[in-house]
This record gives structure tokens, C-alpha cells and sequence, in this order.
């Protein structure tokens, strides 16, 4: 399984930008992150259930239930709360991305003033 | 609707590993359309129904180790519902009767103090009652806040900190009417037990809430009332009427948290004894 243990570090991120895009139900959460990743984060599938359901008691995603072909469905949608959570996430990680990057690359730390 | 025999075997393995939550049934049915979906898509790409279930369930991961993830907490913790962590949710119903006892102990000392002017054997047999009661309704209190630290995968360092303080309050809660003696470490305590409890988002937060704001809540009423003098002070120099408000307060929501809380914990189903031997267990398994 690639990248197994960075996808595991950042799975909140993860699922709370593939959901920013709108409601989706949980196979449709992972079949979009590994669409989006260009097939590169491909996580075992039933590893994304308890990170939904930690999320939704967090408060930052909600969740309905609806039938789909006479079987139950849940689908997913980020919260008011979801969306400031992941604006600072998306914050600490492309400060996070650019120092690894410039440690790494070898780029200089952007100028702060 | 196709029937995938793989598919249904694995969500009736998923139904037994998953079975202590409460909420087992829904996920369950969330896992199960998530596989049916997963195998429709590859029956429709031209996959037999075999194959593709084969190849949906190892992507899946085994049901074992999705229930062991289910429980596993950010701090690595294991939270599970467990014998002793019932047995914590007994002890919570108690507490809250012994709560209640104390204050009927006090509340009737006071009414005989007040009808006969003195204090005599009847007052002191009452509050001997009431001080009795309250030592093992304060001792049962922390036995709960230990069982709800189990069964939210423990709370480190700042956990044990917190039962702790709360502990002074037991063991202050002998001297029963020196109230802040005992109440202070009691809302100190319980206040940050609850903050870190509502932290892992497993217990129910309302009781939580109530728990945490029960004494700080208590003395907030007592204090203001002490700060304005509301009522006169009885022979021995106490404002009876902040004292048993502030009281009333804290003993109401403290019962009103226990109950709740002693509801949620026995009404989980046992795993097994000990999180260490489940995740052992799933280990071996």
C-alpha cells in the first residue's frame, strides 16, 4: 500500500477538501481521493469509516441517510465548523509543505518581511 | 437487488465484531452499501460477481481490524465498553442515590435545627447520616470518572491529575460541612475531567457538560449569595440559605449527569474484560 502511513497523518485534511466539493457518500469519498491523487493514496478502504465517523462527531462534517436501491446510504457534508477547521489546516500544511520542500529541494525560506 | 454471497458473509462478520456500539447497526449498513456499490461497478465494467467481490473485500480490509480501528483513540488508546467500565456505570447510579440521600440527610437536620432550636441527638444522628452519605456518594463519583476514563481510552497524564484533585474532595468531603473543603477540589477536578473528556468526542456530551459544570456551577451560586448576604447566618455563623442553594445546584446536576452517565455505560454491551486483552485478540486473530 503506498504512501500507507503519510495518508493515514493527514487523512482529516484529506477527506474534509475532497468533501468541500459537495456531499458524497464514503465509497464516493475514497474513489475521489484516489481520483484526485492520480491513484497515489490508496488507503485500505475501511480505514476511511472511522476517520468519517471521528469527523462527524467532531462536528466538522454531518451526516443523512437516504435509499438508494432498497439499501441504506449515508452521505456526508462538510459544517460551517468543517470549513474553518479545514481553512487552518490547509494554512498549517502549505507551511508545512513549503518548509519540507524548501528543506528537501534545497530553496531558500521564503522572505517573512 | 443481486445477492453477493462474500459480501453478506463478511458484513455478518462485521455485525458480530462491531457489536458493543451502539451504533453498530448503522455502521453495518454504511459498510454494506459501500461494498455492494463497489462490486456493482466492477460487475458493470465486465468483472464477474466472484472476482469483483474478492477484490472489494481485500481492499476493504479485514472486519476485525476495522472494528479494532473503530475503537482505537488519537492518543492510541482503546476505547472500549468493557465489564469494569459497566461496572463504573453501576457505581454512577448509586453515587446518585447516595447524592440524594445526603441532602435529605441535611436538609432534614436543618428543618429539625430550625423547629427545635437546638442541636440535639435526632440533628446529629441526621447529619451523621448525611456526612456518611455523602463520603461514599463523593468516593462512588470518582469510581465513575475512573470507568468513563476507561471507556474513552484513557486520558493521560492530565486524566489521572484530574481524578486526583477530585479525590481531595473525597476525602475533605468527611468534614461534610466545611463546603468549600470539599467542593472546591471536587469542581476543580470534575471541570477539567470533563473538558478532556469532551475532547475524544465518545461520551455523551450533555451529561459530560453537566458533570464538569455541576460544583463549579454550585459554588458560583454559593459565593454570590455569601458576597451579598442574602438570608442570616445560623448559629454557627453560615449563610444556610447560599449554602443550600449553591448546594442544591450541585447536587442537581451532579445527579442528573450520573444518571445519564450510568444509563450510557450499562446500556453498552461488555467486549471483554480488559481493552488490552481485545486488541491482543484481534492481534491473534
Amino acid at each position: 500500500m503506498r504512501h500507507k502511513q503519510q495518508i493515514r497523518g493527514h487523512l482529516d485534511l484529506l477527506t474534509l477538501s475532497v468533501l468541500a466539493d459537495g456531499p458524497l457518500h464514503g465509497y464516493a469519498v475514497i474513489e475521489r481521493l484516489r481520483a484526485r491523487s492520480g491513484e497515489v493514496f490508496d488507503l485500505p478502504e475501511g480505514s476511511m469509516y472511522p476517520a468519517l465517523h471521528r469527523l462527524e462527531r467532531s462536528d466538522l462534517i454531518t451526516a443523512e441517510w437516504s435509499s438508494v436501491q432498497g439499501r441504506r446510504r449515508k452521505t456526508y457534508r462538510l459544517t460551517d465548523r468543517g470549513r474553518r477547521a479545514l481553512s487552518a489546516q490547509r494554512r498549517d500544511w502549505e507551511e508545512f509543505a513549503t518548509a519540507v520542500r524548501s528543506v528537501v529541494g534545497g530553496a531558500p525560506w521564503p522572505a517573512t518581511n | 437487488m443481486a445477492s453477493y454471497e462474500l459480501i453478506e458473509q463478511y458484513v455478518d462478520r462485521l455485525r458480530r465484531d462491531i457489536s458493543w456500539r451502539q451504533d453498530g447497526d448503522a455502521i453495518v449498513d454504511e459498510v454494506a452499501d459501500h461494498l455492494t456499490t463497489a462490486v456493482e461497478h466492477r460487475v458493470a465494467a465486465g468483472t464477474s460477481a466472484e472476482v469483483a467481490q474478492g477484490e472489494v473485500l481485500e481492499r476493504f480490509g479485514d472486519s476485525g481490524d476495522l472494528a479494532l480501528e473503530f475503537a482505537t483513540t488519537r492518543r492510541g488508546g482503546v476505547a472500549l465498553p468493557t465489564q469494569e467500565t459497566r461496572t463504573a456505570g453501576a457505581f454512577a447510579f448509586v453515587s446518585a442515590v447516595l447524592w440524594v440521600a445526603a441532602t435529605v440527610g441535611w436538609v432534614g437536620a436543618a428543618a429539625l435545627d430550625k423547629a427545635s432550636g437546638s442541636w440535639d441527638t435526632p440533628e446529629v444522628v441526621l447529619f451523621g447520616v448525611a456526612t456518611l452519605s455523602l463520603v461514599a456518594a463523593t468516593a462512588t463519583f470518582v469510581i465513575t470518572m475512573y470507568g468513563i476514563g476507561r471507556r474513552v481510552g484513557g486520558l493521560g497524564v492530565l486524566g489521572v491529575v484530574a481524578v486526583a484533585i477530585a479525590s481531595l474532595g473525597v476525602l475533605a468531603s468527611v468534614m461534610s460541612w466545611f463546603l468549600i473543603g470539599w467542593q472546591i477540589p471536587l469542581a476543580i477536578g470534575t471541570a477539567l475531567f470533563a473538558i478532556l473528556v469532551a475532547r475524544t468526542s465518545i461520551a455523551p456530551r450533555l451529561p459530560i457538560i453537566l458533570m464538569g459544570s455541576a460544583w463549579p456551577s454550585g459554588l458560583l451560586v454559593w459565593g454570590g449569595l455569601r458576597l451579598q448576604e442574602v438570608g442570616t447566618p445560623d448559629q454557627w455563623g453560615d449563610y444556610w440559605i447560599a449554602s443550600g442553594l449553591g448546594g442544591l445546584v450541585g447536587v442537581t446536576l451532579t445527579v442528573a449527569a450520573m444518571v445519564t452517565l450510568g444509563r450510557w455505560l450499562t446500556g453498552e454491551e461488555a467486549v471483554l474484560t480488559s481493552p488490552l486483552d481485545v486488541r491482543q485478540s484481534t492481534m491473534q486473530g
